[in-house]
Order: C-alpha cells, then sequence, then structure tokens
C-alpha cells in the first residue's frame, strides 16, 4: 500500500525538471495495475499494457521537460488519457496489418515493416555509437535531442558553467558521435 | 555553390527541428533543390536525430523497468505524510472503544454484540435509561408488574432473571415480529427449497428451538473473491481534468488480518475516506460494463451494489428494495438509496464476507429465507434478519444457529 503515493502535480514535474530518474519507477508501479486492467479488458496482454504504460511515461517525461507545460488534472488521468489514445492506435495498426497480410496478392513488399527493420538498424548503430561515445556526451546528447530539454537545464544537470558551455560541448560531441557513426556503419558493411 | 553549412554548421539539424525562421527555412530549401551535397548531409543529420530519438526511448524504456524495481525493493524510507497518516490511525484505533462508547450513549444505532438471548448491550442501556427517567408511577406500575409475574424464590435468582427480561420496548418489538411466525417460515422455505435424496428423511422440527433473534441488526451477504478477481471491477469516475474520466479497477479482497471481524476498525476505515464513495450504480449499467455479482443470494431484496475501491478500504453500499415505497412504481417496490452502515468486512477462505446494519423495520420487506448453501449432510439458511442456519438433513436433527460473523466453509 506504502507503493501508492498520489503525486502532485507540480512536485512530480519539479522532480522530473531536476532529473530525478527515481520518477520513472514511482510512475510505473503506481500505474502499473490501472493500465493492465484496462489493455486487458480492451483485448491486450501484460506485454502489451508494459509498452503502453512505458511509452506514456516517456511521454510524460518528455513533456514535463519542455518550458511551460503544466499538468491541468492528476497525472493518472493524463497518463491514462496517452495509454488509451496510444492503445487504440496501435489496435489500428495491427488490424491494418492483419488486413494487408490477408490479402493473396500483394504486388508491393510491405513498406512498413521495411521502413521499421531500417529505423532498427539505424537505432541499433547509434546505440553502439552512444555506448562508445561514454560519458558525459551520451547523456548531453540524450538529453538535448530525445528529452528535449534546454541548454540552461541540461548545464545545471550535468554540472557545465553556463548554456554557452552546453552548446559547444554538444556540437563536439555530437561531432564525435557521427565520427564514431560512421565507422561502425564502415565495420558493417565490410563484414556483410 | 555557396552553402549555408558554410556559415551555419548545424543548419541541417535545425531544419530537421523546426528551429529556423520561415525566411531562412525557404532559402534553405530553395538551396536543397539544386545542392547534392546538403541533401546527403541532410539525410545523414536526419538519419542521426531519429537514431537518438529511438535509442533514446529504448534506454529510457530500459530504464524505466530497472527503476521500477529499484523501487519495489527498496525501502520506503522516511515519509512524513506516510507516518502522520499512521500516527492517526493508530490513534483512531487506540480511541475506537471510547468514540463507541461515546456514540453508544448518543443513542445511535450501532453495530453491538448480540447476547445468547438476542439482546444487545444497548438496548439494555435504554432500558436503563428508560427506567430513570420514567415517571413514578410507570415505574410503579412495571414494579408491580414484575413482582407480580415473579414467584417468591432467592432474591439472588430474582435479580438475575430481571436483568435477563427483555426491555419493554423489546417486548413491543417482539409482538411485532414474531419468532413463531418466523420459523414457520424458515420451515416452509426450507421444506420448498430443499429436495432429499432417495432414502432420505427430512425433519426440521428443530427450527422451533432456534428462533431467530429479534434484535438481530445485520443482513449478511457472501461473494465469491474467486469471482472477484476474475470478473469484478469496481467502476466510478475520477472527476479530475475536464471531462470525468471513467475507471475500472479490479475489486481486491481486504486483508482478514488487518480486518478481522472487528467492526470499529471497518468504522474507522469507512469513515477516513469518505470522499471516495462513488455514484451509485445500476445493476443494468453494471451488467453493460460486463460486471456480474450475485446480488441475490439474501433473498432479503438486495437489489444493487456499489463497489468503491480505495487503496485502505473497499467500501460497499446496499440498496433495498422496500414495498413501502410501492406507490413510486406502481406497486412493484422501489429500490430506494438508503445507505446501511457495513457492519462486517471480512475475507476468509475464498469468501468475502460482507454484513450490514439494517433496521429491524426492514425485516419484513421481504419475509423469505433463502439457502446460501446445500451440501449432502447440510443446508445453510439464511432468514431475514442476518440468521443463519445450518440443517442438518438427517431424520430427527436439530438445526442450530451459525454465528452470522463465522463463515462456514
Amino acid at each position: 500500500m506504502a507503493l501508492i503515493k498520489l503525486f502532485p502535480q507540480k512536485q512530480l514535474l519539479n522532480r522530473i525538471r531536476a532529473n530525478d530518474r527515481s520518477v520513472l519507477g514511482e510512475l510505473f508501479v503506481t500505474h502499473e495495475q490501472m493500465v493492465k486492467s484496462y489493455i486487458a479488458t480492451h483485448g491486450g496482454t501484460a506485454a502489451d499494457a508494459q509498452d503502453m504504460l512505458q511509452e506514456a511515461i516517456i511521454v510524460v517525461w518528455q513533456n514535463a521537460c519542455k518550458d511551460g507545460f503544466a499538468l491541468t488534472c492528476k497525472v493518472s488521468t493524463y497518463i491514462m488519457a496517452i495509454v488509451k489514445n496510444k492503445w487504440r492506435s496501435e489496435k489500428r495498426s495491427r488490424t491494418r496489418l492483419s488486413t494487408d497480410e490477408s490479402l493473396s496478392e500483394r504486388p508491393d513488399p510491405d513498406q512498413s515493416s521495411l521502413d521499421a527493420m531500417i529505423m532498427e538498424e539505424e537505432a541499433s548503430g547509434v546505440r553502439r555509437a552512444l555506448d562508445k561515445l561514454g560519458s558525459p556526451c551520451k547523456e548531453l546528447l540524450l538529453l538535448y535531442y530525445f528529452e528535449h530539454r534546454d541548454m540552461k537545464s541540461i548545464g545545471k544537470i550535468l554540472g557545465f558553467g553556463n548554456a554557452d558551455v552546453v552548446k559547444s560541448k554538444k556540437y563536439q560531441c555530437k561531432q564525435r558521435l557521427q565520427a564514431i557513426l560512421a565507422q561502425i556503419l564502415v565495420e558493417t558493411e565490410s563484414l556483410e | 555553390m555557396n552553402c549555408p553549412e558554410v556559415k551555419n554548421p548545424e543548419i541541417a539539424e535545425q531544419f530537421l527541428l523546426d528551429l529556423l525562421d520561415e525566411a531562412a527555412k525557404i532559402a534553405y530549401e530553395h538551396h536543397l533543390a539544386a545542392c547534392q551535397r546538403c541533401r546527403a548531409s541532410l539525410q545523414e543529420q536526419r538519419t542521426l536525430l531519429r537514431g537518438l530519438e529511438n535509442s533514446g526511448r529504448q534506454l529510457m524504456k530500459e530504464e524505466i523497468l530497472t527503476q521500477a524495481r529499484r523501487y519495489r525493493s527498496a525501502p520506503t524510507g522516511w515519509d512524513v505524510k506516510v507516518y502522520l497518516k499512521l500516527a492517526a490511525a493508530l490513534l483512531l484505533i487506540l480511541m475506537g472503544p471510547a468514540l463507541i462508547h461515546l456514540f453508544n450513549q448518543s443513542g445511535e444505532n450501532v453495530a453491538v454484540p448480540i447476547d445468547g438471548r438476542g439482546r444487545t448491550a444497548l438496548s439494555d442501556r435504554a432500558l436503563d435509561k428508560e427506567k430513570s427517567s420514567a415517571p413514578p408511577s410507570t415505574l410503579r406500575q412495571a414494579g408491580l408488574r414484575e413482582r407480580s409475574e415473579q414467584p417468591e424464590t432467592d432474591p439472588q435468582a430474582t435479580r438475575s432473571e430481571k436483568e435477563a427480561a427483555p426491555a419493554p420496548e423489546l417486548l413491543a418489538r417482539e409482538d411485532r415480529f414474531n419468532p413463531a411466525q418466523t420459523a414457520d417460515e424458515v420451515a416452509r422455505v426450507a421444506k420448498q427449497a430443499v429436495t432429499p435424496r432417495a432414502g432420505d428423511s427430512l425433519e426440521l422440527a428443530g427450527t422451533a428451538n432456534s428462533e431467530p433473534s429479534v434484535q438481530s441488526r445485520t443482513a449478511g451477504v457472501r461473494i465469491s473473491t474467486k469471482q472477484a478477481e476474475a470478473l469484478l471491477l469496481s467502476f466510478g469516475e475520477k472527476s479530475a481534468g475536464r471531462e470525468p474520466q471513467r475507471f475500472a479497477e479490479p475489486l481486491r479482497p481486504m486483508d482478514s488480518s488487518v480486518l478481522a471481524s472487528d467492526t470499529t476498525l471497518v468504522s474507522m476505515l469507512q469513515g477516513a475516506r469518505p470522499g471516495v464513495r462513488q455514484p451509485v450504480q445500476s445493476k443494468a449499467q453494471l451488467g453493460s460494463m460486463g460486471l456480474t455479482i450475485e446480488s441475490d443470494t439474501t433473498g432479503h431484496g438486495a437489489r444493487f451494489w456499489q463497489f468503491s475501491l480505495d487503496t485502505l478500504s473497499v467500501l460497499i453500499e446496499l440498496r433495498l428494495l422496500r414495498p413501502e415505497y410501492s406507490d413510486l412504481n406502481e406497486g412493484e417496490g422501489a429500490a430506494i438509496a438508503e445507505s446501511f452502515r457495513l457492519a462486517t468486512l471480512k475475507s476468509g477462505g475464498n469468501l468475502l464476507w460482507m454484513q450490514w446494519d439494517v433496521p429491524p423495520a426492514l425485516y419484513h420487506a421481504k419475509p423469505e429465507a433463502t439457502f446460501l448453501k446445500l451440501t449432502s449432510s447440510q443446508a445453510v439458511l439464511f432468514v431475514p434478519g442476518g440468521q443463519h442456519y445450518a440443517i442438518p438433513l438427517q431424520a430427527g436433527a436439530i438445526a442450530r444457529p451459525l454465528h452470522p460473523f463465522a463463515p462456514d466453509e
């Protein structure tokens, strides 16, 4: 029971803005049961529920990092709204996919799965490059490009002096990442 | 060619992140149409940003699971609010008996233990109070009647018999509620409901010995929590945000070790979060949401159920069909929203056991008895008023009343 805590909205947003990563786990545990029930009653599995909740938490996190974002409802309401929308869209895409598969004649290869494969490969390459890049460049790039934080807050989180330092550091890190990625792609092509 | 990347090496990224102003964006698009190298650079940037987005997503998903595991396993730590709540709960538990005492003295209808003769502590107190406040003439008359009805025996025995005698207002109530009549009804329904197996002879002579307690003020209902896990959901509306969000959560049985059958604690939990009571849903509404409840097992006119889920307690209300309001519904009786105090909520075996305080006047609302359980050896009978009877199905066996709080599984 102690796991179930009420999150006062403002406090939650402040914690996310201060990069308190434990919020991720708390949000997951707090809403797990609610999302599981919803997904289960709407034709999904436990794995679907987990995935939907993770996606919803990511949306909450990314939005909370944006300037001027304010929650006007309870976090649980917000998360459930995201889960419902995402699950509806997921179901639609699955239905579309199964309809496509049921067609006997398919002149073109499945473009969406091809795209997904390409994206997966790209992601895997970038991830390997990020791992090679190491700290704090990896964190900096993710904070900027994935979490969409501004330079000032990145500076605060990573302990840089000011936004200009962050900006130049980000540029250097990105150049390094591009170089590593290019190297990885060459290695992959030579292996193939 | 005069590439804008020479002036601004991050122009491709800014274009992709929509950070360029409108004029710069149009100029860059014009340039892209003519510059092969810049198009390649833009594509490279697009791949990189998309890769970063997807990697970030994967990494964060992994981190969410890691943090969740850590959160589950970590001690809760010092949280002032939690400890304050615990302290408040402890204080309430400690003050519970005193509060009940005060509540009883105020004459409210509270759940009190029923003694072997079907009298309550409350009724004894009410009698004492009435006696002390009655005019001397009434007391004299009552005393005279008591004296005239009692044989001259040992004074000790006389006192104990006097204590055992029902209070005048209870006697009056007994006049309205005839135990013998109820016993007849029990026997009648039992005969109708139980089909003896070949060779068995069913004799319910013993029911007369176990007359239902008139002052029993609870109505008992049981719901299988096995079903609850699979089917029972609590429905309600969370009104946060612009529109109320309908939600459904599984109904979890309460921890019996916490609740036991301590009415004080149940009352406290009920009072602790009055705000979580949800709007009443009709059975049809619940049915349309896939909810099925054994709501009629009592035969007591329970038509509607309301479940609310709280982190601390399950709040349940009982609504009764009252024929007194038949003029509201063309003689069919009307379900008027009436809340009754949940006297007991107990989880035993696979049963969720709930009992309500129902005013004795409602016992006549639908005087039917219902079999809750029928085994090869005995039947458990429920009669209005909350009393349960175990009726052995052997010849000459005597039925015995069950303690209404004790699960008979």
